[in-house]
C-alpha cells in the first residue's frame, strides 16, 4: 500500500537536515512495527521519500512524505496514530492519505510558497516605513531581470542567473520591526528557485544590511501539478 | 523553545543539530520538580560523545530517580565556541538550554587524556573559574558554583586534573554516581538558606564512599635537590582531613546482571561515530596483557546473563529503530556462552533486518562461521592485533597470540573470500629491538604470500593494512614504571618501518608521534602537570585528539613555562622527567592514591616476568593472585572461570 503523510516541521528541529529527518521517519516506522516495502538489488532501501527537500534552518507547515508498506497490517489511521506517538517534538503529523498515483510526489512538485521574515535594524526601520509595500513590489518585481550569482552543483565557479522568471508571485508586508515577503517560487525538478537567492537580491535591491542568521524562512505550501494529495 | 539569539547563532554554525537536543528518547523533566540537577559532560563533540555507551547508561540510571535531572553537555566545535564567546553565551544543556553554571553538579567523563584541555575549556565556557580552589572560595562567599566531578578510566590517575575537579569518582559509576547526586540533594536540604554550606556538607557526606577522591584534602610533597629521593618525585602525600581515606578504594558493581542498562537510548538526529544499539555482555578481562590499562582496572570478569542480554537487545532495537546491534566488552569471544549467544542474536537480528556487529572477536573457526554469515558477500576487513612483531616481544607483553594463529586464520579468511586484512601493532614497547620491527614487516609479507598461494600469482584485490600506534605506558599496569620512547625514536622507527613495508598490496599507517608523548605525560602525570595543561589551554589548545586542531608549538611553550616553575632546566627536561625516565620500583607514583584492587606485588611480578619474556596464563585457567578477589568476587554469572 502507498500512503502520503502530511506534516509540519517547526521549532529547533528545523536545524536537523533533510536526510536526518528521513532517518527519523525510517526508524519510527521500524519502532512502530510498520513494515515498509524495500527496493530490490544489492542495496535494498525502504521505499519512502519526501516531496521536496527542505533546507537546513527552514521551518515548514506543509511537508509530505510518501511511503509504501509491505502488506496492509495497519489501516491508514492506525499508521498515523502509531507514528504520531513516536515523533520527536517539532515534527507534527497532520494527516494521512492512501495514494494511488504512480508518479512520485517529488516529480509532481512544481512550486512552493514561502514566508521570508527580515527583521529590521534601526536604520532600516526608518527606510522601510517610508516605503509602501506596493512600491517595494514595483521596485523589486518591476525589474526585467533579477540577476544573481548561483552556485553550480558540479562547477566550482558560481554563474550569473536571472531568477525573475522563476518567481511566480510575491507580496511584501512591512511593519515597524520586520519586512515580510510571501513568495511563490518554482520548485521541483523542472525549474527550481531557492529562497536564498530571493533573500540575497531583496537585501541588495533595498540596501538592507541584515545578517542572514537573523532572517527566518518558512515554507507554507507545496504546489503539485496533478493535485495528487 | 529557544531564544532568538540562540536561533540566530544556530544559523551560523556547522551541524547546528549538535546543539539542539530534542532527540528521540530524550528525558524531559520539570527542572523545578527535582532536588538536584546534573550536567553529564563529554569533553568532545556531540558526535563522539553520543557514541559513548557509558553516558547512556548513567543518563538512564540518574533520570529514573525522580529526585535527579541529568542533562547533557558537549564541547562545542570551534565555530560555535567563537560565536558563543562573542555573544557571551554560556555552555548550555541540550535538554533545557540551561546555562551550565546554574546546575548543581557538572560531571565529566574522562575517556582519553587528549580531551583534558576540553574539560578546562568547557568549565570556562560555562562561565566558571577553572581552578577548584577559586571556585570553592566563591562558593564559600555564597556564589552558586556547581560541584565539578569527573570519572571514567582516566580518573584512575586523577592527579593531572586534581586542581580543577572537586570530586573524582573512581571505578564503576552505576551505583556511585546516583549516591553522590542524592548526597548533594540532601546537602542542599540540610544547608537550607545557608547556601554557602552546601559544598562542605556534601563533600563530608561522600568522603567515605568507595570510589570518592576529593583532592583538596590531600597535599603532595615532592623531593627537592639533595634529598634522599630523586628530585621532583613524590616524597609523600598528606591528608589534611581525618574523614578521608588514606587510599581511595575503587567503586565496583558486583553483579552487572542486576545493574540497570538502558533500553531507551537517545537516538541522535545526526550521524555520530556509532549510532547503533549496544549491549554490554560482560565487564573485565582475564587475558592480562601487560600494556593494557582496561584489562587491569575493569577486573574482575562479571557477566550479564544471556537472557538479560537478549532482552535488552530486543528492547533497545524496538525503542530506537536502530539498524545495527553491537556487543560491548573487552574481548567479545571470552563470554562464557559466546557461541550460543552469538547464534541466537544472529537469528534475532536477521528476522528484524538488523546488522549484527561483533567487535574484537578471537579468530577461531566458530568466529569465521559467524562472520561469514553476518557479513555475507559484503565483507569488511578482518582485524588482527598481534601488537608486536616477534613471539619474544609478544611474550614480553603477554599478548597470547602466535604467528600460527594468525596465519591459519588468514588462510581461512582468504578461502572464505576476505580481501582485506588489518593488522594492529604497537611500537616502543619495553625491550623492543630492530628484530621486532622486522617481524612486523615479516608478518605482512607472509600474509600477502598466503594470498598469492591461494588466489594465484596476481592475488586479486587483496590488501593488508598495517597500523602502528605508539606505546603509552599507563597507570595501574605492569608497565607503569617503564620509560616511553622519545619522539625521535618513534620517528626513526616509523621511517624504518616505512622502508621495510614497501610491499605491493601493503599499506602502512602510523599514529602522530607528539600526541602519544603528550598523552603519556598526562597518563602518568602528577598534580603539577595540571599547570602544563592550564598553560596550554590558556595558549589556545583544545581538541588535542583532533589532528587538525592539535597545536604542538603551544604545548611546547607550556612546557617551557612550567619547567621554570618546577625547577627543571627546560621544557624538554620536564617532558623527559615524566616520559623518558624509568621509574624506580620504590618510587611513590601519583596514582598510588587509588586502590585499583590490583596488588602492587602482582604488577611488580608481572613486570619482572616481562623482563624475562615469561608469559602469564589467562586467569580463567587458574588464579594468578592479582588481588582483585580480596575485594570482590570474580566470574559472577560466568559459566566458566577459575574460582580459586
Amino acid at each position: 500500500m502507498k500512503y502520503v503523510i502530511r506534516f509540519q516541521k517547526t521549532g529547533v528541529i528545523c536545524y536537523t537536515s533533510h536526510l536526518d529527518i528521513m532517518k527519523v521517519f525510517k526508524r519510527s516506522f521500524k519502532r512502530a512495527g510498520i513494515k515498509l516495502a524495500y527496493s530490490q538489488g544489492f542495496n535494498p532501501h525502504p521505499k519512502m521519500g519526501f516531496a521536496q527537500p527542505l533546507s537546513l534552518g527552514y521551518e515548514s507547515l506543509d511537508e509530505y512524505i510518501e511511503f509504501e508498506t509491505a502488506g496492509d497490517a495497519f489501516s491508514a489511521d492506525e499508521i498515523l496514530g502509531r507514528m504520531r506517538a513516536l515523533m520527536p517534538e517539532g515534527l507534527d503529523l497532520l494527516s494521512i492519505k492512501e495514494a494511488t498515483h504512480n508518479k512520485t510526489l517529488a516529480a509532481d512538485t512544481v512550486a512552493a510558497e514561502y514566508t521570508i521574515e527580515i527583521p529590521l535594524g534601526e536604520t532600516e526601520k526608518n527606510a522601510a516605513v517610508t516605503m509602501e509595500p506596493r512600491s517595494l513590489w514595483q521596485s523589486y518585481m518591476g525589474q526585467d531581470e533579477i540577476m544573481t550569482l548561483k552556485k553550480q552543483k558540479k562547477k566550482k565557479e558560481p554563474v550569473l542567473v536571472n531568477i525573475r522568471p522563476k518567481i511566480r508571485e510575491m507580496v511584501f508586508f512591512t511593519s515597524e520591526e520586520c519586512l515580510r515577503i510571501d513568495a511563490v517560487l518554482d520548485s521541483g525538478s523542472d525549474s527550481n528557485l531557492s529562497p536564498e537567492l530571493v533573500i540575497t537580491t531583496v537585501l541588495e535591491r533595498f540596501g538592507l544590511d541584515i545578517p542572514r542568521s537573523e532572517i527566518k524562512v518558512t515554507r507554507n505550501k507545496i504546489h503539485f501539478k496533478e493535485h495528487l494529495t | 523553545m529557544i531564544d532568538r539569539e540562540l536561533d540566530s547563532i544556530l544559523k551560523c554554525v556547522e551541524k547546528p543539530a549538535r546543539y539542539i537536543g530534542g532527540e528521540v528518547n530524550i528525558v524531559r523533566k520539570d527542572p523545578d520538580s527535582v532536588d538536584v540537577r546534573m550536567g553529564f559532560a563529554f569533553p568532545d563533540t556531540y558526535e563522539i560523545g553520543m557514541s559513548y555507551m557509558g553516558m547512556q547508561i548513567l543518563y538512564n540510571i540518574l533520570n529514573k530517580n525522580e529526585r535527579i535531572y541529568c542533562e547533557r553537555l558537549f564541547a562545542p566545535a570551534d565555530d560555535m565556541e567563537t560565536i558563543m564567546r562573542e555573544k557571551g553565551r554560556k555552555l548550555f544543556t541540550l535538554e533545557t538550554f540551561t546555562p551550565a553554571d546554574e546546575l548543581d553538579i557538572i560531571g565529566f567523563t574522562l575517556q582519553y587524556e587528549m580531551a583534558f584541555t576540553n574539560v578546562l575549556n568547557m568549565l570556562d565556557l560555562s562561565g566558571l573559574l577553572v581552578r577548584r580552589e577559586a571556585r570553592a572560595k566563591a562558593s564559600e562567599g555564597g556564589v552558586h558554583m556547581p560541584v565539578i566531578i569527573a570519572g571514567g578510566p582516566c580518573a584512575f590517575n586523577p592527579e593531572p586534573l586534581a586542581d580543577f575537579v572537586d570530586v573524582f569518582l573512581i571505578g564503576d559509576g552505576e551505583e556511585l554516581l546516583e549516591k553522590v547526586c542524592e548526597a548533594y540533594a540532601d546537602a542542599k536540604k540540610a544547608a537550607g538558606a545557608n547556601v554557602s554550606d552546601v559544598r562542605g556538607i556534601f563533600l563530608r557526606a561522600i568522603a567515605g564512599l568507595d570510589g570518592v577522591y576529593i583532592p583538596e584534602f590531600y597535599e603532595v610533597e615532592y623531593y627537592d635537590a639533595g634529598e634522599a629521593g630523586e628530585q621532583g618525585t613524590i616524597k609523600c602525600v598528606n591528608r589534611t582531613a581525618g574523614f578521608v581515606p588514606e587510599k581511595v578504594t575503587r567503586a565496583v558493581v558486583k553483579d552487572i546482571d542486576k545493574t540497570a542498562f538502558p533500553t531507551n537510548n537517545i537516538v541522535p538526529f545526526i550521524d555520530t561515530v556509532h549510532d547503533r544499539s549496544v549491549v554490554e555482555t560482560f565487564r573485565g578481562c582475564t587475558r592480562g596483557c601487560r600494556f593494557c590499562q582496561a584489562g587491569m582496572i575493569y577486573r574482575p570478569v562479571r557477566e550479564r546473563r544471556p537472557e538479560t542480554i537478549k532482552n535488552l537487545a530486543m528492547e533497545q532495537l524496538a525503542n530506537t529503530g536502530h539498524e545495527e546491534l553491537s556487543l560491548l566488552s573487552l574481548s567479545t569471544s571470552d563470554y562464557s556462552e559466546f557461541e550460543d549467544l552469538a547464534t541466537e542474536l544472529m537469528g534475532l537480528c536477521k528476522a528484524q533486518n538488523v546488522a549484527l556487529s561483533l567487535p574484537s572477536l578471537r579468530l577461531d573457526s566458530f568466529s569465521f562461521k559467524v562472520l561469514d554469515e553476518i557479513q555475507g558477500y559484503r565483507k569488511s576487513g578482518l582485524t588482527f592485533a598481534p601488537e608486536a612483531g616477534t613471539q619474544r616481544l609478544r611474550d614480553v607483553i603477554n599478548k597470547n597470540i602466535t604467528e600460527d594463529d594468525i596465519y591459519s586464520a588468514v588462510r581461512q579468511a582468504v578461502e572464505l573470500g576476505w580481501e582485506h586484512i588489518k593488522l594492529y601493532f604497537m611500537i616502543g614497547l619495553p625491550g623492543e629491538t630492530l628484530e621486532d620491527l622486522d617481524g612486523i614487516a615479516e608478518i605482512a609479507r607472509k600474509i600477502m604470500d598466503i594470498n598469492y598461494e591461494i588466489r594465484g600469482r596476481k592475488g586479486g584485490r587483496f590488501r593488508v593494512t598495517v597500523s602502528v600506534s605508539n606505546f603509552v605506558p599507563k597507570a595501574h599496569t605492569p608497565f607503569q614504571w617503564e620509560a616511553q620512547d622519545r619522539p625521535e625514536d618513534f620517528v626513526d622507527k616509523h621511517n624504518y618501518l616505512s622502508s621495510r613495508l614497501h610491499i605491493k598490496g601493503v599499506t602502512f599507517n602510523y599514529h602522530e608521534t607528539v600526541t602519544s608523548n603528550l598523552e603519556a605525560v598526562f597518563a602518568r602525570g602528577d598534580r603539577r602537570t595540571g599547570r602544563i595543561l592550564e598553560e596550554a589551554w590558556k595558549g589556545g589548545c583544545r581538541f588535542d585528539a583532533w589532528t587538525e586542531h592539535f597545536r604542538p608549538e603551544l604545548w611546547e611553550k607550556a612546557f617551557e613555562t612550567c619547567a621554570a616553575e618546577f625547577g627543571f632546566a627546560d621544557g624538554k627536561a620536564l617532558e623527559a622527567f615524566y616520559n623518558y625516565r624509568k621509574r624506580s620500583e620504590d618510587e611513590v607514583l601519583p596514582w598510588d592514591i587509588v586502590n585499583s584492587f590490583i596488588d602492587r606485588q602482582y604488577l611488580l611480578d608481572e613486570k619482572h616476568r616481562a623482563e624475562e619474556a615469561k608469559t602469564t596464563p589467562d586467569c580463567r585457567l587458574g588464579c594468578n593472585l592479582c588481588g582483585v578477589n580480596e575485594y570482590t568476587e570474580c566470574f559472577v554469572n560466568a559459566k566458566a572461570g577459575c574460582r580459586g
